[in-house]
């Protein structure tokens, strides 16, 4: 027992680590120990010292803590001389493995984080694994970050996999123990969740279940039981509560799997080679996934209009249902002709997705994220393909209708009569039984009076069961007018595809209970190290503000403020240099301003074509036919219409004067402009990436905060502070004061409309809120003082960040206190299923 | 009659100079523009200017949940 005054004094050391600082420091804890560990036997000595510790021979620098034996829970927990710095996050207790060296990850038994070593051999197995059963956070070159969350969890059994499974391939995996901690987390999420499957076959509706004694369970609920269609009794609906539980209630159907269904998953399923003993763990969990269905599968029938009622009910019973779509065995809904084109190759990712998607034979329900430009069309039509039934394609606006139609065409062998388009000014119908119509999410989920051509339309629509709903940029559309959308059609599977699933509004909702779990997640920097999206270097270019921009910035409104940074004279130069570096080198330059008011200054002033919401639609096929073909024109300038809609393969350098607030979706939709770049497969080749920031303004509060995602995703942004070259850089614009003075009385003189972002676009009836082009992007977003900014991304809804919803304010609440509110109403609003879940993790 | 005042001569950058000048529009800070990157002040305003350009750094700070580790 050590003196008081000891304990005393480190407590008090702990209290002064600042509040949120544990994360970092557990993460440097670990590398910094493993890396000891692995090279060198001084680790192994300060073990040994805490093995003296506990035998009682003291070192002056390690004290004994009650204290945080307490809260750890029966672990012996030896504190050393650097004990203090990790404060709660001091593993060092935790014994490593023996051929610990050869395993690639951690756990932290309190967080559920795992690091993983993104250079060990066995890395590559152990990210798809992990991607599976965890969340990724942060995923950079060399340390990957993943967090274990009931919902990952949930997502890893909704394809296949089991409690033990999961178990014993992290056992092999992790350099140390699991600690039980981590052990009851899986336990206890895996139990009841994917347990029970809705199955869709021959056009009825089936509960299912390889565990009886669930179903026994689920029946005993009474709305559970009134759905269910009673085959040998007469209906006696009122008192099936009491229902005599036996084996004949069952419908006991043992089915074997048949074969993966079409070539295209087959011919690229390569054998696996099991030349080692991970990879076989982590192989044999695929194949369990298969032998699973071979085990007697247990299910009873519900009522087709009464399926909505049981899923509810099985979601508050806590036996949430998978659906699955046994597409093979759907007789009556007509079959759609339509296959991939003999020369369409799909990327190994991308059969990766598939497979996760039809893992069993059978089609499920869920998210895919993939970055721009990795193909996710593809991975929907090739879907779609596979289904081969009618289906239907709902995305954000009428020019990405337009696009995947061609999409469709090109990659597929569907005839142009099936496919149907859906927008406000194109109304087709597919001949045939069966097609694809293409519409956006307000066409459909409009709710105010139509035309007569769009009310028979929706008819059409209604009026017909959809093999499979494909939902285009899924983190866009709010939960509302999902729901609306998921309720008025009758689709069998839904497949919902996005880049980011971050959104600067709260409105992400329960999107893993209207659609599906995440299916599948990829690795941005993987893909471009194999070369299927361009290598980017990102740079954050600063720009001093000059002294007059300055003085006026101080004095200005919030969205005068805006107005003078994007036009800072600093800026324009740096603009200018840029563009004029980078053409030399023969790039093609896309130049991104969220200001129209800057952007057709700019553009003016450097004499390059310009692309705004009003520009006429034969004027930007025009200027983009001319960036794509004359060599002469390599600039562009665009304005935010070019975020999403604007495909320009050849663009390979990007300029970003001004952007939408702390928008992190829109950074990494503008990076997916040169993603695919054309020659990404040179040798050596790199896309740029600039960010022009004026100094000592908002705007680097707001670009530090888009670029977070983009560096969760591993990209490194480089801060430039000064461009070599520029001082002496001749024939700059407003190199003189006079012309400095003279373009801030123009900028003075502009009128507030002018700041506004939102006047760049005619909002579109077919655009949606949270659609980039929409007028109402993110209305509450205007103004600094009071603004008021949360976010919320499938990450930290799922619980990744330790939050759901945070919030970010300029005002002086510290982070800490704003996290204790989000606690509060993150555990009010979570879902009722995972509300438990949330409250035990933290 | 003589007013002695105690001055602090100060070097920034020309943003900062901005700030002080505004704040120089509700207290007489400054007592001389001296050029570019210099200022002379008023020394007793010497805390209340430091307070000052420290808040408006911090205000175009963006700060993670996480702070960055501390140095070791």
């Amino acid at each position: 027992m050590p003196p008081p005054a000891f304990k005393r004094r480190y407590r008090d050391e702990d209290e002064y680590l600042p509040a949120g600082s544990s994360r970092p420091n557990k993460k440097k804890s670990k590398i910094s120990s493993k890396k000891s560990n692995s090279a060198t036997p001084n680790r192994v000595n300060s073990e040994d010292e805490n093995e003296f510790t506990k035998e009682g021979l003291i070192p002056k620098s390690a004290v004994f803590d009650i204290d945080s034996l307490k809260s750890s829970s029966s672990v012996n927990v030896t504190r050393d001389s650097v004990s203090k710095y990790f404060g709660e996050d001091d593993f060092s207790y935790i014994k490593l493995k023996k051929d610990h060296a050869n395993r690639p990850l951690w756990i932290n038994p309190t967080t559920g984080h795992i690091i993983l070593e993104g250079f060990s051999p066995f890395a590559e197995k152990a990210q798809d694994f992990l991607i599976t059963i965890s969340e990724p956070v942060s995923r950079p070159s060399h340390i990957h970050e993943y967090k274990l969350t009931p919902y990952s969890l949930y997502a890893a059994v909704s394809v296949g996999l089991e409690t033990e499974a999961i178990i014993d391939v992290l056992k092999i995996l992790s350099k140390i123990e699991i600690p039980d901690s981590i052990m009851e987390l899986i336990r206890t999420c895996t139990l009841s969740y994917g347990k029970v499957k809705l199955v869709l076959k021959h056009n009825r509706y089936f509960v299912e279940s390889s565990y009886a004694d669930i179903l026994q369970k689920l029946l005993q609920d009474k709305d559970v039981a009134e759905a269910r269609v009673v085959n040998s009794e007469g209906s006696d609906e009122g008192f099936l509560r009491n229902k005599a539980p036996s084996g004949k209630d069952l419908i006991i159907s043992g089915k074997k799997v048949q074969e993966k269904e079409t070539d295209t998953d087959e011919k690229n399923k390569e054998p696996e080679t099991e030349d080692d003993n991970l990879f076989n763990a982590v192989v044999q969990i695929d194949k369990e996934d298969e032998e699973e269905e071979e085990d007697e599968v247990h299910s009873f029938e519900i009522k087709s209009e009464k399926f909505e009622v049981v899923k509810k009910r099985c979601i508050e019973l806590d036996y949430p249902m998978l659906e699955e779509y046994d597409f093979r065995n759907d007789s009556t809904l007509p079959p759609l002709d339509i296959d991939l084109k003999p020369i369409t190759v799909i990327r190994p990712y991308q059969e990766k997705c598939l497979s996760k998607m039809f893992g069993n034979g059978r089609a499920r329900s869920g998210i895919i994220v993939l970055p721009c430009g990795a193909g996710k069309t593809l991975v929907g039509i090739t879907a779609a393909c596979t289904i081969k039934k009618s289906c239907l394609v709902l995305c954000t606006s009428a020019v990405s209708v337009m696009q995947w139609k061609q999409q469709f065409l090109t990659w597929s062998n569907i005839k142009e009569s099936q496919i149907a388009v859906f927008t406000s000014d194109m109304k087709e119908k597919f001949s045939g039984q069966s097609g694809v119509v293409i519409s956006t999410y307000s066409m459909v989920a409009n709710t105010r009076t139509r035309s007569y051509d769009a009310g028979k339309m929706m008819e059409f629509i209604t009026g017909r069961e959809w093999g499979f709903i494909l939902l285009d940029e899924v983190h866009v559309v709010p939960a509302n007018m999902f729901r609306k959308v998921v309720t008025t059609i009758a689709a069998h599977t839904k497949l919902g595809l996005t880049a980011t699933l971050v959104r600067e509004d709260d409105k992400i909702g329960d999107l893993n209970f209207l659609i599906g779990p995440k299916l599948y997640e990829a690795n941005w920097m993987d893909l471009a190290s194999k070369g299927h999206i361009a290598n980017v270097q990102c740079a954050e270019v600063w720009c001093p503000m000059t002294p007059e921009f300055y003085g006026e910035y101080l004095k200005a409104t919030s969205r005068k403020r805006m107005l003078l940074y994007a036009m800072n004279p600093n800026k324009f130069q740096a603009c200018q240099y840029l563009i004029r570096f980078h053409e030399d080198r023969g790039d093609k330059i896309i130049v991104f301003s969220d200001n129209v008011y800057a952007l057709e200054k700019y553009a003016r002033e450097l004499k390059v074509p310009f692309i705004h919401g009003k520009t006429k639609p034969p004027e930007r096929m025009y200027i983009l036919s001319l960036f794509q073909h004359d060599p002469k024109v390599n600039t562009i300038f665009l304005s935010k219409v070019g975020d999403t809609s604007i495909d320009l393969p050849e663009a390979t350098c990007l300029i970003q004067i001004s952007s939408h607030y702390g928008s992190r979706r829109q950074e990494a939709q503008r990076l997916g402009r040169i993603l695919r770049a054309k020659r990404r497969n040179d040798e050596g080749f790199n896309a740029f990436f600039y960010s022009l920031v004026s100094t000592d303004t908002q705007e680097m509060y707001y670009s530090t905060k888009r670029q977070q995602f983009l560096i969760d995703q591993g990209y490194a942004f480089k801060v430039i502070t000064k461009l070599e070259g520029m001082d002496t850089a001749t024939d700059l614009v407003y190199r003189s004061q006079s012309e400095q003075r003279s373009l801030l009385a123009e900028v003075l003189l502009a009128s507030d409309h002018d700041a506004d972002l939102d006047n760049d676009i005619e909002s579109n009836a077919d655009d949606l809120p949270g659609v980039v082009t929409s007028r109402n992007f993110t209305p509450q977003q205007r103004g600094y003082g009071g603004v008021k900014r949360s976010v919320g991304s499938m990450k930290s809804l799922s619980g990744a960040d330790d939050m759901a919803y945070m919030e970010f304010s300029s005002g002086s609440n510290s982070t800490r206190t704003m996290k204790k509110v989000d606690k509060k109403t993150q555990a009010k609003d979570h879902h009722p299923l995972f509300k438990k879940q949330w409250l035990r993790g933290r | 009659m003589v007013k002695v005042l105690k001055g602090v001569i100060l070097k920034c950058d020309s943003t900062v100079k901005q700030v002080i000048y505004k704040l120089n529009e509700r207290k007489q800070i400054i007592i001389e523009d001296l050029d570019d990157t210099h200022l002379f002040i008023n020394e007793k305003e010497l805390e209340e200017v430091k307070i000052e350009v420290e808040k408006l750094l911090e205000e175009n700070t963006y700060k993670t949940d996480l702070p960055p580790p501390s140095d070791k």
